[in-house]
This record gives C-alpha cells, sequence and structure tokens, in this order.
C-alpha cells in the first residue's frame, strides 16, 4: 500500500509538467497578452515594445515557459499583467472565498443527496421517488446562470415588492455591515443552494442507480434470506457498496472546490476563484491562470489517488499492483 | 448511439439462456416505467417537429432580423414572441432545437465511446496501461475545459461541428474512471474468472462478461451526459463561445435573452423550458433504460 | 433638474446643426440650470471651440464651482455598481476601463477636469492654459502651468509642482509600463522657477499637449512623497492611491468591492457624501437586478439592452448620454489577399456609399437603441470639434442599388452581385460575446442582402481580434473586409492620426506597431493631420479639423453607426448627477448629495 501511493506521487511529478507544458500552450494559443494594449489608442508604439520587453513577450515561447518554471521551483507564482499583483497573493484573497462558497454547496449536495438517493432506490417508483427523482432531474435541467437570474428574482426582488424577508441579491457580506458571519452567512443561502442542488441531482441518480444494482446482488439476498431486516440489510450491507461511485465523484469534485464555479460567482458575484480564472482568461494573464492551474491540477492528482485509495477501503477485493 | 451497441451485445449474451429475447425483456420493463414512456413520447415529438419543422417553416420566420417589431410578446402571428431583433421566436426554436440536440447527441456518442474504452482498457489491463490512461485522463480533468474550447476553437475555427468535437472530448473522463472502478472491481468476480478458466479472450472477457454488466453507469452517464452537453453549450454561449450568430441554438437564444429577461421574459422563457423540457425527458428516459437494462432485475 | 429621464431623447440636436436652440436643449439635457444654459448659448454656441480653448473660470457652472455649502442633509453612502473590476487605481498603469475611470476621478483630481458642455475647467491648476494667458507660447513648444496653493494630497501633505515633475519621471520611466504614455513622451525639459510653477519644453510643436496629459481621468498626479522612495506604483500604489479627489481611498477588496471617503483637504471643499462604495458585479444582470431593488443606488456602464426595463420605474432616473465612443464598422481598404493592393470591391468610394446607404442607420438607432442616440457622422460627432455642416449618408437602398450598378456590380442569379466572376461577398468580424454588436451584425446583414450584397459573419475574442502580428492578430493581419467595433479618440483631444494617417497603417513586417489595421491612406488627409498637430493657435487648428472631417466624410471613410451611450441608472434621492460627453459622469462626485 505505502509502495504504491508512494510511487503514485511520483508518477504524478512527469504528470504535472506535463500539464502545465500543455496549458501553457494552450493559453498562448488562445490569444495575446498585447491585445489590450494594441486597442489602446494612447500607446505609442515604443511604449507597446517597452511593455513586450519588460514582460518577456518579445522572448520564444519555450522560454517564457522555462522563465515561469523557473520561479514556480522556488516558489515565486510571479505577477499578474493586468493587476500586476503578486500571483499568490491574489489567489490568497480569492481562495477562502470559494472554499466557504463550494464547501457550503458541497455539504448542501450531500445532505440532500444522500438521504434522498437512498430513499429513492428503497422505495423504487414510489410517489416519494418520483417526487424526488422529478425535482432533482428539474434542478438539474435547469442552465445554472438562468436558475440563479430566476432566483435572484424571485427570493431577492419579488420577495422585497412583495414585503416578504428578502435575500440579498449578490455579493459576499454588505460593506456597510462589514464581513460578519451572519452577512456572509445570509449572501451564502441562494448561490450555494444553486450550486448545490444542481450537483444533487448528479449525486441523487448515481447513488440510487448504484443502490438498485447492490440491492439486487447475491449477497444482499443472501442478507435478506438469514432474515435481517431491511433496514439493516440496507445500512449494514448494501450502502457500503453502493458508495462506491459517489466516492468517485466526490472525489473528484473535491479539487473543483479550489476552482471555484464560475457561473455561479458571475451571476451572484461572489469573489471566487472561478471569476479570478475567466477575468483573467480574457486577458490572457498566464501567471494568473498558470498559478490558478498548478493549484486545481495537484489537487485533482492528489484527490484521484485518494479516491483509488478509497476504493482498496470500501471495496477490499481491490488489490494494488 | 454506443446504448445500442452495448444493448445488442448484452442481447446475444442472454438471448441464448432466456426464453424472451433480450429486446423484448427490456422492452417490456421499460414500458412499465410510465414517466419514462411519457418522456419517450416528448422527445419523439421534439425530434419530429425539429427535424421536419424547417421544411414547413420558412428559414426567413427563423433568420430575418426586423428590429421593428422586437420584443413583441406572443400573439397569434408570433405565438412565442419575438426575439431581440424582431425574429419569431418559435421558429427559431425549431431551427435552433436541430443544433442542440444534434450537439447533446453526437457530443455524448463521442463521449461514452472514449470514456468506455479507456474505462474497460484502465480497469481491465490495470498495471501500465492503466497508469497511463489514469494518468492522461487527470491530465484531462486539470486543464481547464475553456482552454481547450478556446484553443480548439481558434484551430478548427468556431463552428458547430467544433462545438460537438470539444464537448465530446471534455466530458468522456468522469465517466472513463467510473467504468474503471467498475472493471477493478468485476474483474476480481467469480463469474470472470470462470470464463477465464474456460479460456476466454480478453476482448470476450472485455465485451462479452464484463461490459454488459457496468452497463447501469454507462447509461446513466449518456443520459446524464447528453443533458450536461446542452447545458454545457448554454454555459459556454453565456462565455461567449458558443454556437456563433446568426445560427440559433438554445443556449444562445437563452444567453441573448438575458439583458431582457425581466421586461421581455418570453424571449427567455421558451428555450429555457425547451432546454428544461429535454433535459428532463431524456434523463427519465435513461432512468427507465438504466431499470430496464439492469440483467438482475425481475423481469 | 430632471436628467435625460426616462422617455427624452436629450440628444436629439447635438449630432445635427447647432442653433442656439439647440444649445439650450443640449444643456437641459446635460442637466444644466437654465440661467447657465441661456449663458453659454449667448456666448457662442456655433463656435463651441472657444469654449474648450479657453478658461470657464469666470463662469461659474450650476454646482461645479460653487462653494459646497454644508448644509443639513449632507452626508450618508451611496453604492454603486460596476461590472468590471478596475485594474489598477493609477491612470497610467490601468487598464483604462469605464469602471477603472469612474473610480479614479473620485480620487484623483486632474490638472484640468472636463466640466459641463466639453468646457476644460481648473482643476488643480489655477487656470488653463492657452496662449492668451501665455501658458502656451506662440510656437507651442514651451507650456507653463501654476498650481492652484495650498493644494493637499488626501494625507495631509502639501502638494508641490515637484509632484508634477515627479509624476512625468514616473510616466516616462520604462519599469512603470505606463499604459497612457501619450503626450508626455514629447517633453523635452521641464523647469521649476518656484514651487507651484512649472515651464515645460516640448521638442516639438504638438498641439493636443494640454488636452492629452492634463484633463479628464487620466490627468491626476503621483504624490512623491509616498512614490519617492522607490515602491512599486503598479501594485503598492495603485491598489490603495493616494490623490488629490474629493474622496480618499479606503479599502479594496479584490472581487468585492473598492470603498472611498470623504477627503477632508479636497480643494474644493469636503464632498457632500461620506463615503461611495464600488460593488463589483459581473453579471449586469445582477447589477440591474440590484439597482432596481435598492441595494445599490447607482448602477454604472449599463448596456442599451437594458434601457426599456430601467425606464419608467419609479424612484429611478436614467441618463444616457452619447459619449466620445462611437461603434462604427471600418472598411477594409487592402485587399485581405494581399495588404500591399488596394481591395478589390471596397477601395471603391461607390462601392463603400453604396454600402452606407444600404443600411438604415436610423431604423437601427431607433430600435435597438431605444431611440436615446444619434446616428454618427463621424468620431468628433460629439465635441465641440465637429463639422456641423455634416450630415449623416441617407438612407437609399434604391440609390444604393444604382451605385452598385454604376460600379459595375450586377445581380447573380441568386440575387447576389457580381463583376468579373467575383461575388460581392463581404466577411464581417466583431468582438465575440457582446451581444449587442452581435444583434447589429444580422440586421445589417439583412440590410446588405436586399442591395444584394452577401456578407458573411465571424466574430473574435478581444484577445484574437486585436493580438499582435506575431500572435496571429485577426485584424492586424488584415483578413476581413468588415469590422465593427467601438474607438474612443485619444483623451479629449480631437487628433484622429491615429485612425486616419497612413504611417499608422499596420504592416506586419514594417510597422507591426500600427493602429490602423484598416489601411486608410489618402494623402490630403495626411497632409491636414500633421498641420493640426503644428498648429498651436486653436481657431486654426479647430478650421484644419473640421476639413479633415470634410475630406473622410467625402471618402466615405467608415460605416459609423452611432455615438455609445454613457448609461447610468441612479436612485432618484441621488442628486448632482452631470454626465456629459468628454468629461463622463463622474468628473462632479464631490457635488453629488443624497435628497432626503
Amino acid at each position: 500500500m505505502v509502495r504504491y501511493i508512494v510511487r503514485r506521487l511520483l508518477q504524478s511529478i512527469p504528470l504535472l509538467i506535463g500539464i502545465t507544458i500543455v496549458a501553457f500552450a494552450l493559453i498562448h494559443v488562445s490569444g495575446d497578452p498585447m491585445a489590450v494594449y494594441n486597442n489602446n489608442p494612447r500607446m505609442s508604439p515604443e511604449a507597446k515594445a517597452a511593455i513586450a520587453a519588460k514582460y518577456g513577450f518579445d522572448k520564444p515561447l519555450y522560454m517564457q515557459y522555462f522563465v515561469w518554471v523557473s520561479r514556480v521551483i522556488q516558489g515565486d507564482f510571479g505577477y499578474s499583467f493586468s493587476t500586476f499583483e503578486p500571483v499568490s497573493k491574489m489567489i490568497g484573497e480569492r481562495l477562502p472565498n470559494s472554499l466557504i462558497l463550494m464547501g457550503a454547496a458541497f455539504c448542501i449536495t450531500l445532505l440532500v443527496a444522500i438521504p434522498f438517493g437512498i430513499y429513492s432506490a428503497v422505495k423504487q417508483y414510489s410517489w416519494g421517488d418520483h417526487l424526488i427523482t422529478g425535482l432533482a432531474f428539474v434542478a438539474f435541467a435547469l442552465p445554472t446562470f438562468w436558475l440563479g437570474l430566476l432566483a435572484i428574482m424571485l427570493f431577492s426582488v419579488k420577495f422585497k415588492q412583495w414585503g416578504l424577508p428578502n435575500l440579498p441579491a449578490g455579493g459576499m457580506y454588505d460593506v456597510s455591515v462589514g464581513k460578519t458571519f451572519g452577512q456572509v452567512a445570509q449572501h451564502l443561502i441562494l448561490p450555494a443552494s444553486v450550486l448545490g442542488l444542481v450537483s444533487a441531482a448528479t449525486y441523487i441518480r448515481h447513488l440510487r442507480a448504484s443502490l438498485l444494482e447492490v440491492i439486487s446482488q447475491d449477497y444482499v439476498r443472501t442478507a435478506r434470506a438469514k432474515g435481517l431486516s431491511e433496514r439493516k440489510v440496507i445500512y449494514r450491507h448494501a450502502i457500503k457498496n453502493a458508495m462506491i461511485p459517489v466516492v468517485t465523484l466526490a472525489m473528484m469534485d473535491i479539487p473543483w472546490l479550489f476552482a471555484g464555479a464560475l457561473i455561479t460567482e458571475q451571476v451572484f458575484a461572489w469573489p471566487g476563484m472561478g471569476r479570478l480564472f475567466w477575468e483573467h482568461a480574457v486577458k490572457v494573464d498566464y501567471p494568473v491562470l498558470m498559478g490558478i492551474l498548478v493549484i486545481v491540477s495537484s489537487l485533482v492528482v492528489l484527490c484521484n489517488l485518494l479516491a483509488d485509495i478509497l476504493y482498496a477501503v470500501l471495496d477490499p477485493r481491490i488489490r494494488f499492483a | 448511439m454506443a446504448d445500442r451497441a452495448v444493448l445488442r451485445r448484452a442481447e446475444d449474451v442472454f438471448a441464448t439462456t432466456q426464453h424472451r429475447t433480450w429486446r423484448q425483456l427490456v422492452w417490456q420493463r421499460f414500458k412499465r416505467h410510465r414517466l419514462a414512456m411519457a418522456a419517450l413520447g416528448i422527445i419523439g415529438v421534439l425530434l419530429v417537429l425539429t427535424m421536419l419543422g424547417p421544411i414547413f417553416i420558412d428559414r426567413d420566420r427563423a433568420y430575418r432580423p426586423n428590429p421593428r417589431i422586437m420584443n413583441q410578446p406572443p400573439s397569434r402571428a408570433h405565438i412565442m414572441g419575438t426575439d431581440e431583433v424582431g425574429r419569431d421566436i418559435f421558429a427559431r426554436i425549431i431551427y435552433a432545437g436541430r443544433i442542440s440536440l444534434t450537439i447533446g447527441l453526437v457530443a455524448v456518442a463521442i463521449s461514452v465511446g472514449i470514456g468506455t474504452m479507456i474505462g474497460a482498457l484502465a480497469g481491465f489491463y490495470r498495471g501500465w496501461t492503466d497508469t497511463l490512461l489514469m494518468r492522461f485522463t487527470d491530465l484531462m480533468l486539470s486543464i481547464p475545459s475553456v482552454f481547450l474550447l478556446i484553443a480548439l476553437a481558434v484551430f478548427l475555427g468556431p463552428s458547430v461541428r467544433t462545438i460537438i468535437i470539444v464537448l465530446g472530448l471534455l466530458s468522456w473522463m468522469p465517466l472513463a474512471r467510473i467504468i474503471r472502478a467498475n472493471f477493478l472491481s468485476l474483474r476480481e468476480k467469480e463469474f470472470i474468472e470462470a470464463a477465464r478458466c474456460i479460456g476466454a479472450s480478453n476482448a470476450s472477457l472485455i465485451f462479452r462478461h464484463i461490459l454488459p454488466n457496468t452497463v447501469a453507469p454507462i447509461v446513466v452517464g449518456a443520459t446524464l451526459g447528453v443533458g450536461t452537453a446542452m447545458l454545457t453549450e448554454t454555459a459556454v454561449s453565456y462565455l461567449g463561445l458558443g454556437v456563433q450568430p446568426p445560427t440559433p441554438s438554445w443556449g444562445n437564444m437563452l444567453y441573448n435573452a438575458q439583458s431582457q429577461m425581466w421586461n421581455a421574459p418570453w424571449i427567455s422563457v421558451f428555450p429555457g423550458l425547451m432546454i428544461l423540457i429535454t433535459v428532463l425527458c431524456i434523463n427519465f428516459i435513461g432512468d427507465g433504460l438504466r431499470d430496464a437494462l439492469d440483467p438482475r432485475a425481475k423481469p | 433638474m430632471a436628467v435625460g429621464k426616462t422617455g427624452r431623447r436629450p440628444w436629439a440636436h447635438l449630432a445635427g446643426k447647432r442653433s442656439r436652440r439647440d444649445v439650450l436643449k443640449l444643456a437641459g439635457a446635460l442637466g444644466i440650470s437654465l440661467p447657465y444654459a441661456a449663458f453659454l448659448a449667448a456666448c457662442g454656441g456655433t463656435e463651441p471651440i472657444e469654449e474648450l480653448g479657453q478658461s470657464t473660470a469666470t463662469a461659474p457652472t450650476a454646482t461645479s464651482d460653487a462653494a459646497p455649502e454644508p448644509s443639513a442633509g449632507q452626508g450618508g453612502t451611496i453604492s454603486v455598481g460596476l461590472w468590471q473590476e478596475p485594474e489598477s487605481l493609477t491612470w497610467a498603469t490601468g487598464g483604462a476601463s469605464f469602471a477603472e475611470r469612474a473610480v479614479l476621478l473620485t480620487l484623483h483630481e486632474p490638472l484640468l477636469r472636463v466640466g459641463p458642455n466639453n468646457t476644460l475647467e481648473p482643476g488643480l491648476l489655477e487656470e488653463v492654459p492657452t496662449v492668451e494667458n501665455g501658458g502656451i507660447s506662440a510656437d507651442g513648444t514651451v507650456i507653463t502651468i501654476k498650481l492652484k496653493p495650498n493644494l493637499r494630497w488626501s494625507d495631509g501633505e502639501p502638494l508641490t509642482i515637484e509632484d508634477y515633475v515627479f509624476t512625468h519621471e514616473k510616466v516616462v520611466d520604462p519599469n512603470t509600463a505606463a499604459t497612457q504614455l501619450l503626450g508626455w513622451d514629447k517633453i523635452a525639459s521641464i523647469e521649476t522657477p518656484d514651487e507651484l510653477t512649472a515651464v515645460i519644453t516640448l521638442a516639438e510643436p504638438y498641439a493636443p499637449f494640454v488636452n492629452v496629459t492634463m484633463a479628464s481621468w487620466f490627468g491626476g498626479l503621483f504624490p512623491k512623497h509616498i512614490l519617492g522612495d522607490g515602491r512599486d506604483i503598479r501594485t503598492e500604489f495603485g491598489r490603495a492611491p493616494i490623490g488629490t479627489g474629493p474622496f480618499k481611498f479606503v479599502e479594496w477588496q479584490a472581487g468585492s468591492h473598492i470603498t472611498v471617503e470623504r477627503n477632508e483637504h479636497y480643494h474644493r471643499g469636503p464632498a457632500k457624501l461620506d463615503r461611495i462604495v464600488f460593488k463589483i458585479m459581473p453579471d449586469r444582470n445582477t447589477v440591474v437586478a440590484q439597482v432596481k431593488n435598492g441595494d445599490i443606488d447607482l448602477a454604472y456602464d449599463l448596456t442599451e439592452a437594458q434601457i426599456p426595463e430601467l425606464q419608467d420605474i419609479e424612484g429611478l432616473t436614467l441618463y444616457t448620454t452619447p459619449g466620445t465612443t462611437v461603434e462604427r464598422y471600418f472598411f477594409n481598404f487592402r485587399n485581405p489577399e494581399n495588404l500591399h493592393e488596394p481591395h478589390p470591391v471596397l477601395s471603391d468610394v461607390r462601392v463603400r456609399k453604396a454600402i452606407v446607404m444600404a443600411i438604415d442607420r436610423q431604423e437601427i438607432v431607433d430600435t435597438l437603441l431605444y431611440g436615446r442616440t444619434e446616428v454618427a457622422v463621424n468620431e468628433l460627432g460629439t465635441t465641440p470639434y465637429f463639422n456641423d455642416s455634416l450630415t449623416p449618408l441617407p438612407y437609399d437602398p434604391e440609390q444604393a442599388k444604382a451605385l452598385l450598378d454604376e460600379a459595375g456590380w450586377v445581380p447573380g442569379s441568386d440575387g447576389i452581385r457580381e463583376k468579373d466572376g467575383r461575388r460581392l461577398s463581404l466577411l464581417h468580424i466583431t468582438t465575440a460575446g457582446n451581444a449587442l454588436r452581435e444583434q447589429m451584425q444580422v440586421v445589417v446583414q439583412q440590410y446588405l442582402k436586399d442591395v444584394g450584397i452577401e456578407m458573411t459573419i465571424q466574430n473574435y475574442r478581444p484577445a484574437e481580434l486585436w493580438a499582435g502580428c506575431d500572435s496571429n492578430g485577426i485584424a492586424a493581419q488584415g483578413k476581413w473586409d468588415l469590422a465593427g467595433w467601438a474607438e474612443t479618440i485619444p483623451g479629449i483631444d480631437p487628433d484622429i492620426s491615429l485612425f486616419w494617417s497612413t504611417d499608422q497603417v499596420v504592416d506586419c513586417q514594417t510597422n507591426p506597431s500600427g493602429y490602423s489595421s484598416w489601411g486608410y491612406s489618402n494623402p490630403e488627409v495626411d497632409r491636414l493631420l500633421a498641420e493640426q498637430a503644428r498648429t498651436i493657435d486653436p481657431e486654426k487648428r479647430a478650421e484644419i479639423i473640421r476639413q479633415v472631417q470634410q475630406v473622410l466624410h467625402d471618402d466615405v471613410n467608415a460605416i459609423w453607426l452611432y455615438y455609445r451611450l454613457d448609461i447610468i441608472a441612479a436612485s432618484s434621492r441621488l442628486q448632482g448627477i452631470q454626465p456629459t460627453p468628454f468629461g463622463g459622469s463622474f468628473w462632479n462626485t464631490g457635488d453629488w448629495f443624497l435628497s432626503s
């Protein structure tokens, strides 16, 4: 087991290097960081050339990559081309916000999906199953930005017009009150619910499908045959195996908690990583993009490893070679 | 679609042992799922409407702008109203449906094909094959899809075909991981050991013995995938990277309607509803299929 | 003081001939109180250049120069919704987005500010330098500026001419990587005879100098006492600036908000509001929802499409002001296949004219833009330098067809015109993701089809569109026939050389940093543009500028669509907003107040 983990960790080094090379090339293809200056009527050709030289855009691409890599190895993610701030500081400002939003959404997802998924599988074809399935599907089937805007329309604009207690339409806290727990929680409800409910649908589907499959298996039938109560059969025997795909799903979602949710953050004006990424993707600001990428891809690699280890824990028949 | 291929192979396995054919059995089970049957009916109607509609509806109604009648509410002349440049929303919905449904179905076919293949090979052969394929999966998972989308659009030109390819190439990874996990688990089972003992080839083990037993996640993944692909198309439209105008898709119709959302809600409501209904129906069908395909479910 | 309220068309007459009556209307639209408007009309609305060139210290504006009397009901916090986040809070290093300019104007008082009706008025300077008052030497190479006495930075430190000298050093320092160098690089030397006066010597006469380096949002200074220690201007200072404006910087939470509060050292007297919070909300629909909800008091930089949902709302005032940003479609004057040859279709002025006349621009304005702006004539149409004998080419599809026939383009079998085996098919490009541009594009496509011109569409993201030659920039490589986006004249100066002179034409081999990817070249225009830049006398210069406009207009140099609107939706409680085409809407935030 330990050897397996060490080997996987060693394998991840070339993987990470590969990811950075591919991403660096893709970012380069996606546009030119100088575009913003080329369209600025107050920039002379000399000024443009000076900026290109200052940021190293005049060097060949592989040189730009090596400069970037050698800095990152020393723990320096460099400076943004547009805000000129250290990338580590920019990420540091946004990461906690994204974790709050995504963490809350993740909790909502699991809190909704696990009980409902189990219920839906155990009481297959009951009215409750149809209702849950139906609602989960509806939430899933709505485009996020539309759902978000509809939620703002209803819970914040209309509720206010109707004189009902209403929720804030966007932002992370009311600046005049300050960043208090209550404020953040209040502003968190809409975006976290939208995100949480949308992904809950996926989890419910997977959990239900996998539990149904497990329930029909021989060992569950055996458990039933030996007279165990249905409750014990489900909770002691079936769930553990049925959780395998859900764990896979959850593990693969964890890195994205750090990456944030671009569209939800846009719609609800949440200052998270998704927006940071997009705002700088538009400007081809590669130090920021690569910084985010390194963090997220390291987490992806790590979480995939964790998922594999968890399989072994959940299903002892899997051996590691 | 890939489902059908899977189904046919599963049929071979069971046709010999079952009294009724596998196909009949599945259909019989599927029919009991009333929601899925209703959904199948709706999707059928939608497919007919969007595929045949353009024959009956003049292209100009969907494409010819007339700003003089923009943002008009539903009326007898325009049953769904007119959009932000005065085109008939109903006609656009029909024309867009073709594009959106094609995007959803073809992208998923690509994604299921790649995902199943990679997951099966990795889970079955393990070792270096597994390591390489899974690290490749990790790589694909780690690179933000926005860049792949943009980069491919730069190479291939922003077109519907590009979006289909990109959505297909970007969505197979979770399925591959799930299939691999199932393969890892199934290949240790007694019936596989038995099959191996009687000299079944690797291909036969993969396609005839293991794959039919992991149909459930493939079907669930594929159906949710069609919905996801259509929703992703909407999301990339929100970022301005979707199907380019003047070609309509439900996603870009919804996106363009955004700024009129509060004062001319019909412009966004209809494409939004179409996406909702389609994704919903496809998922119900997937649900019904899952139940029907489960080889161990009681007939 | 209802300003450009719902249902009115404040700009209806600005682009046409300007009579005194029209100036009155304009003044009304801009929110200038009537007596002052009458004064303006009296002092020569037909010669607007005078208003810009000379100091208006003797002509107090409605509110700006009136001493802000402290009275009851003052104070309060307003929140402003911005959909973009500024990049840096110094004008020299930022991205110059609308959002950034708004915040900059609250923090930094410029040397000269642009008041109502586009007049330059003193900011930090005692008076506007002109030839008459000796501020500009007769040959235009020596400019003398004098600061107001007893100015202070928002931290209380005195402001002296050393700060101006320091600002120049910083702007031209390559380490600053300034994005707004225009004009500053013409300075040969600066002398400071006393601690308020600077004598600036230019390397050559450069008429736009005062306009492009001293006025509006880029006219602020950098504090030597803060930056003199060598700290980084872009990060440490740009994220937490010290300024001279009505407000001072408090905090900037990335992605969330920027807070500014009243600057007690502001030289016009303390601002009426206590605090302004700029909230960053990237989705404009959320901004609209919030301003309708009363969660924010002012929404800035909205789109035309949002007008219908914001007008006629009780408690909300909509201000729509056509600015100096003009939407246009450029003609490519060079052959996309070989940029050294003229364009096979568009180099014929008859075809260009036919294309313009085939497009019903008035209908576009009346429908897609809700009649809030005007069909544009050229990029100076909203400025005092406009040649008001020019009018937009009329919409006349029949004449357009006749012109095309005359040019040899005759309808083929499918209705699309042909000539010598070539179809009249043009590729139109614009910025992807801009909904309004994309809507307009399909409307224009239809107009052109109606006269037998096929227009194909291909849109690109800004990072691709304006990429440099080395990065396969779409615009720079000239692989298009028509291209749609907006341009703004640099600063508040009428120098349009950047767009129309031959030495700006991009050539990826010889002139990769040129500005004009559309490749316009006309010796007559070159001569006039070179002459105006050397002409110091404002009257003469304005005359040359008017001539250039005539030549360009006759040559149908572009498809001019409309003057882009500066759109603000504000709570009606918030008073004192006076949007101007040149100066924007945030030039007088010190005078804004909340009525009870």
